[in-house]
């Protein structure tokens, strides 16, 4: 032990911070790697899951829970939670799928599905911040809205969509020989891990996080963060609509249900930790493939897909606990 | 006996701050009624009180975090409205809280720049300036920690110097510490001490709060003592003492502050530890005899407060013994000590000792529940009469037994713990600073009752990080020093003996008595 | 009574008075149901009040309360459980699905409230012995419930039940339907096992501050798996009435019914921080919701709307929750309380005691 604060021992061997660097979150959830491996393993003794067009459709399903976990990331890095997230892109497919059938061009649509998923998520963030309550009941209410708006706008039907909007590149275009979807979520890990890794407001979602007194105190502004972490969650949520919509090529205003907890889900695989102020974008765009390659599996399997939903919260229930043991190891250390 | 140069400017410059007829209110309770005081440019002005004096409160008045409800504050002689702690920033004044604001999973060099982050031209964060900015403020306060390190791996005492680093960074006119040294000992209290003496000179103008009496005498150039939320008295500390600074901040003579201590009567061991680990504890070992208070203490972070909670199974014992009246206790729990007749008086009597939102009533009883219930249904009355009985025994000062305890006095709330406590007539008492924030009238009353237990021929392990208390009220005393075991002494003691084994090992070796120390 | 002054005559029955109105206080949720129901009568002329939708509400709101019952406990704790709305669902159909296959009746209810009671089971046994941040385990468990049912009935309603079994759900013993009968019993034990037994003193304990319970000696661990179990138990107990009432049991979650529920615990006044509450106020926090609802039903405003408002009156009783503090969300997912974001010091608190 040195004998002063105020320089580091010299120690045989070095502290864990000086190795890892970004990848140690990664490290660290060493399990689930080991669990993403064994299910690539069975996987790939499947004739059925080699084949090109499973690894197609993979691709292709993969995307809205892709871009829907890092948005979730967000909000859980200052410790909330978004539960609006399924709501919000059901919502924003019949709202695309409505203006495209009304004849609006296709970006403007777009660029209106985007506008009403930042618009619920700066909503919700306001509403945690000036009303001072939990997010976990803010996002409920906004996932009740978001649903409500849906239906109402759809008239409770499915909306289709024309071939001819153009929406359907997206999904089954191909760019450098690459679905375009996959760039988009490419796209967007880059700028979301570039703004959590070099921006003011990205460094500040982990500072609230970590300590929010702390943060208020140093002058972190922490309302504008937290509607931030929210508009975040929303607008990401609005695009992983528009991927949504895409796929089913058609608006469902009760869709995605499920997307919540994957979400969720994805994101704690991946080392996002529910206290907040831990986690990386690439660990949740991580997590969401595994999960979904787990669901792929089961599929292949032919299990009952009521049985992928009894996995799903097993795996939620799994995360948390891993999560939470491994907070209180850092904690104790 | 201020080591100040003489160097406090007597110009008819304004002070660097000042607060005059300060209120605040907190929903019916007034916390500051009228305080005013100012600190020249260059003065280290301490500011001292017992514990809900309302130093915290003026603290964060003067840093814009709270508004106050009369009076004023000035800096530079102007007047300021603050209405946010940024705005504090703006204007020169930077607050290092006893609650060490830090965020533990960014970087040291990510804290002491946090709100504050530089830009690059394309908007992102500056790294290569961020770290300049912490190297600039580490090599000013002589110190050499990795500036990448997380917020987290570090000590309390490093993360403590880190805070100070922090409003260090932003070069503030007016600087406010308090309680800086609670984490600190040797070689890194004269760091801050010599750090201090620095920024004096070159004309910052510090509020230094604390209750260590010596600390005051050592750096302050004049103290302000505050009382019940008034300032009650200010003057220079060349002209003031000890006794004096005492009795403004209680407000009557003190005499004898402690109770004659009974004799030890030889009994049997009812405690014994031998070569007790813990994460934070090594080769402890000791007996503990009915009808005797064998005293505990150290520095801050020694570990005593590790042992009371080994004690009660709440630290896990990576080797050694406990054995209670001669048996080896086994897997202990608070739940499972009580049984075999060890209770704890637990540290944080709020966080740890009390359901602040429930009755004196119910606190009182919750640990003797089982004991007057029938298949689980409580007896009331039964229950009532212990509870009355303890009330009334330890003259607990309240509206009656359904008031919430939230709305007692520290010195109350405490005595209903110890009723808990002794609700369970435990044969070994573990006080783990039992009279912590408490003021002086009530801290008398519990030291009668500690040593009126002895008559009982209770055993009572007193832990206290006061020496004086502890001094007054121990058969012998076990001096704890970095989490091991430094001397166990008879009296009568000396605190220079006890002080100088509660010393880390490395400074004791180059300091045969408290003597500045040249750092690293 | 002790404290050092004497008691006269004139202290006690100031006292008294005292205690009187802190009394009334506590179940304020009362009054304002009474408000709103002439409110709702004035703005409905009348027809809120009609006896024959007065049923209609009670029989609406009795699963809701059952359920209210079990989470009050939960919420005491400082915990939250969102798996009641899968558990009503999956014992809804054990009961349903047991008696129309020809399962005696006390056997089939038994089986149901079983379910519930396994359920709150393994929420229990992951929250205390496990750890796991009850907002995350209950999530989970949410779904793991409504898999369950789903896979059990192969994702088919059962649509005739038995007239037992009905019964349960709309008969009448003397004036009173049976659904509120056992709504009364079971709220009468539930505030009997708060108010004067051991482990209700434990909930409370637990909820206002876990550690100080430790210390105390209580027993934390089996105090929470004790409030899972009876809030797995109350939700199966909703989801038998429920199904008895609608003749039906479908293996689909109603997320309506979950926001019911928790919202008629903190409308009734139970505070989210935990440490305080009573499962009385609860049912009245569940009469004013559905009231509410039945109220804009009559109206004829729209379902958006309706849900709109709805959900504007529970984020108006969370905000209004004496005691709230946003700090609870961190509660919930089991970071340590010390890191949290606090509100100003309660009154008297920043005067006295401070370390």
């Amino acid at each position: 032990m040195s004998d002063s604060a105020t320089t580091d021992g010299i120690t045989a061997n070095p502290p864990a911070w000086r190795s890892g660097g970004r990848f140690a979150g990664l490290i660290g959830e060493s399990r689930w790697l080991a669990l993403g491996l064994a299910v690539l393993a069975v996987a790939t003794l499947n004739p059925h899951f080699r084949s090109f067009d499973n690894f197609e459709s993979f691709l292709q399903s993969i995307g809205v829970l892709l871009i829907a976990a890092m948005g979730q990331s967000f909000v859980l890095l200052i410790a909330g939670i978004d539960l609006s997230v399924g709501a919000v892109v059901a919502m924003g497919s019949v709202v695309l799928a409505v203006l495209l059938a009304a004849g609006w061009p296709l970006y403007a649509a777009i660029a209106a599905t985007l506008l009403s998923g930042l618009a619920i998520g700066v909503l919700s963030g306001a509403s945690t911040l000036y009303l001072r309550i939990p997010s976990f009941i803010v996002t409920f209410a906004f996932m009740g809205i978001a649903y409500a708006i849906g239906l109402t706008v759809a008239d409770g039907n499915r909306i289709p969509i024309a071939a001819n909007t153009g929406l359907g590149w997206l999904v089954s275009g191909s760019l450098l020989g690459v679905s375009p979807q996959v760039w988009l979520a490419l796209g967007l890990l880059v700028a979301g891990t570039w703004f959590l890794r070099h921006s003011r407001t990205g460094r500040h979602l982990y500072a609230v996080g970590g300590n929010p007194e702390a943060a208020r105190l140093s002058g972190v502004p922490v309302g504008r963060v937290t509607i931030a972490a929210f508009g975040l969650s929303g607008l990401f949520a609005g695009i992983a609509a528009v991927v949504y919509a895409a796929r089913i090529v058609s608006g469902n205003p009760i869709g995605a249900s499920n997307l919540n907890l994957e979400a969720i889900a994805a994101a704690v695989i991946g080392g996002v930790s529910l206290f907040g102020g831990r986690g990386t974008l690439i660990g949740a765009a991580f997590g969401a493939i595994l999960y979904s390659l787990i669901a792929n599996v089961l599929n292949i399997y032919n299990v009952n897909p009521n049985i992928t939903e009894i996995a799903a919260g097993c795996i939620v229930v799994l995360a948390g606990l891993i999560n939470v043991l491994t907070e209180r190891r850092r904690v104790a250390a | 006996m201020t080591t100040s140069p003489a160097a406090n400017p007597t110009a008819p410059k304004p002070p660097a701050i000042e607060v005059r007829g300060i209120e605040k209110r907190f929903v019916g309770v007034t916390v500051l009624d009228g305080v005013s005081f100012a600190v020249r440019a260059g003065e280290v002005h301490c500011l001292c009180g017992e514990n809900g004096a309302g130093k915290s409160t003026l603290i964060k008045l003067m840093a814009g975090v709270l508004r106050p409800d009369g009076g004023d504050v000035l800096i530079d002689g102007q007047p300021v409205h603050l209405t946010s702690p940024q705005q504090g920033l703006e204007r020169g004044i930077g607050v290092v809280y006893q609650e060490l604001e830090l965020i533990p999973n960014l970087s040291i060099m990510e804290n002491l720049s946090l709100g504050r982050e530089p830009r690059t031209r394309f908007g992102a964060v500056d790294w290569r300036a961020v770290r300049q900015r912490a190297l600039d403020v580490f090599k000013l306060m002589d110190i050499h920690l990795a500036v990448e390190r997380p917020v987290s791996t570090l000590t309390v005492a490093q993360a403590q110097l880190v805070a100070i680093a922090k409003v260090l960074a932003m070069a503030p006119r007016i600087l406010v510490l308090d309680e800086p040294t609670a984490a600190l000992s040797g070689g890194d209290l004269e760091t801050l001490f010599s750090l201090i003496d620095r920024l004096k000179c070159e004309g910052i103008a510090i509020v230094y709060i604390s209750h260590r009496l010596e600390e005051i005498f050592r750096l302050g150039d004049t103290v302000t003592v505050l009382r019940d939320g008034r300032a009650v008295n200010t003057a220079p500390t060349g002209d003031v003492d000890e006794n004096q600074l005492i009795q403004w901040m209680v407000g009557r003579k003190t005499e004898q502050r402690f109770p004659p201590l009974p004799a030890r009567t030889a009994a049997k061991v009812v405690l014994s530890v031998r070569d007790l680990e813990t994460p934070t504890l090594k080769g402890i070992s000791f007996d503990l005899h009915a009808g005797e208070i064998l005293g505990c203490t150290g520095l801050a972070g020694c570990g005593h407060d590790a042992l009371a909670r080994a004690l009660v199974g709440l630290e896990p014992v990576l080797s050694g013994t406990i054995a209670i009246n001669g048996r080896p206790a086994g897997t202990l729990t608070p739940r499972r000590a009580q049984a075999l007749g060890l209770s704890l008086v637990p540290e944080d009597r709020k966080g740890q000792g009390l359901v602040l939102g429930a009755s004196i009533a119910d606190n009182a009883g919750y640990s003797v529940l089982e004991d007057n219930a029938r298949f689980g249904v409580i007896a009331a009355r039964r229950l009532d009469d212990v509870v009355t009985r303890f009330h009334q025994k330890l003259r607990i000062r309240s509206a009656g037994l359904d008031q919430p305890v939230s709305s007692l006095s520290g010195g109350n709330q405490q005595k209903v713990v110890l009723a808990r406590v002794l609700s369970t007539d435990p044969d070994i008492l573990v006080l783990d600073e039992p009279t912590r924030g408490i003021d002086v009238g009530a801290k008398a009353e519990i030291y009668q009752l500690i040593t009126g237990m002895l008559a009982q021929g209770k055993a009572i392990l007193l832990i206290s990080s006061e020496m004086v208390e502890v001094m007054a009220l121990s058969h012998r005393l076990l001096v704890l020093s970095e989490g091991t075991q430094a001397a166990l002494l008879d009296p009568p003691y000396s605190d220079t003996e006890i002080l100088a084994r509660a010393l880390p090992a490395s400074s004791r070796a180059a300091r045969p008595a408290p003597a500045p120390e040249a750092v690293n | 009574m002790n404290s050092l002054s004497p008691a006269t005559p004139a202290v006690t029955r100031r006292a008294y008075w005292a205690r009187l109105r802190r009394g009334l206080a506590e179940y304020r949720i009362w009054a304002v149901l009474a408000a709103l129901l002439a409110a709702a009568a004035i703005a409905s002329n009348g027809v809120v009040l009609r006896p024959s939708n007065l049923i209609a509400i009670l029989f609406i709101a009795v699963p809701t309360a059952l359920a209210a019952l079990g989470e009050t406990l939960v919420i005491i704790t400082a915990g939250i459980d969102l798996s009641v709305a899968a558990i009503w669902v999956l014992s809804g159909v054990t009961g349903a699905g047991l008696a129309a296959a020809g399962i005696p009746l006390p056997l089939a209810v038994a089986a149901a409230l079983a379910v519930g009671g396994i359920g709150g089971l393994v929420n229990g046994l992951l929250i205390a012995v496990l750890k796991v941040p009850p907002l995350i385990t209950t999530l989970g468990t949410l779904s793991i419930g409504e898999g369950i049912a789903r896979v059990v009935t192969g994702n088919v309603p059962i649509l005739s039940v038995p007239n037992a079994y009905s019964a349960l759900g709309s008969a009448y013993a003397g004036p009173l339907p049976l659904p509120v009968l056992i709504l009364a019993a079971a709220a009468l034990a539930l505030t009997f096992v708060l108010a004067r037994m051991v482990v209700g003193r434990r909930i409370y304990a637990t909820g206002g501050n876990a550690t100080a319970a430790h210390y105390a000696g209580l027993r934390v661990g089996a105090t929470l798996v004790f409030v899972y179990v009876a809030s797995g138990v109350c939700a199966a107990l909703a989801g038998v009435v429920h199904s008895a009432y609608l003749e039906e049991a479908m293996p689909n979650v109603d997320m309506n019914a979950l926001f019911a529920v928790i919202g008629g615990v903190v409308v009734g006044g139970t505070s989210l921080m935990g440490g305080s509450g009573n499962v009385i106020n609860s049912i009245g926090g569940v009469l004013v919701i559905v009231v509410v609802e039945n109220m804009m039903n009559i109206l004829g405003v729209s379902p958006l709307l309706a849900e709109g408002v709805l959900g504007f009156i529970v984020l108006v009783a969370v905000y209004l929750n004496v005691g709230f503090n946003p700090a609870i969300f961190s509660v919930w997912l089991g970071r340590p309380a010390s890191r949290t974001t606090a509100a100003p010091p309660a009154a008297g608190q920043e005067g006295k005691a401070q370390p």
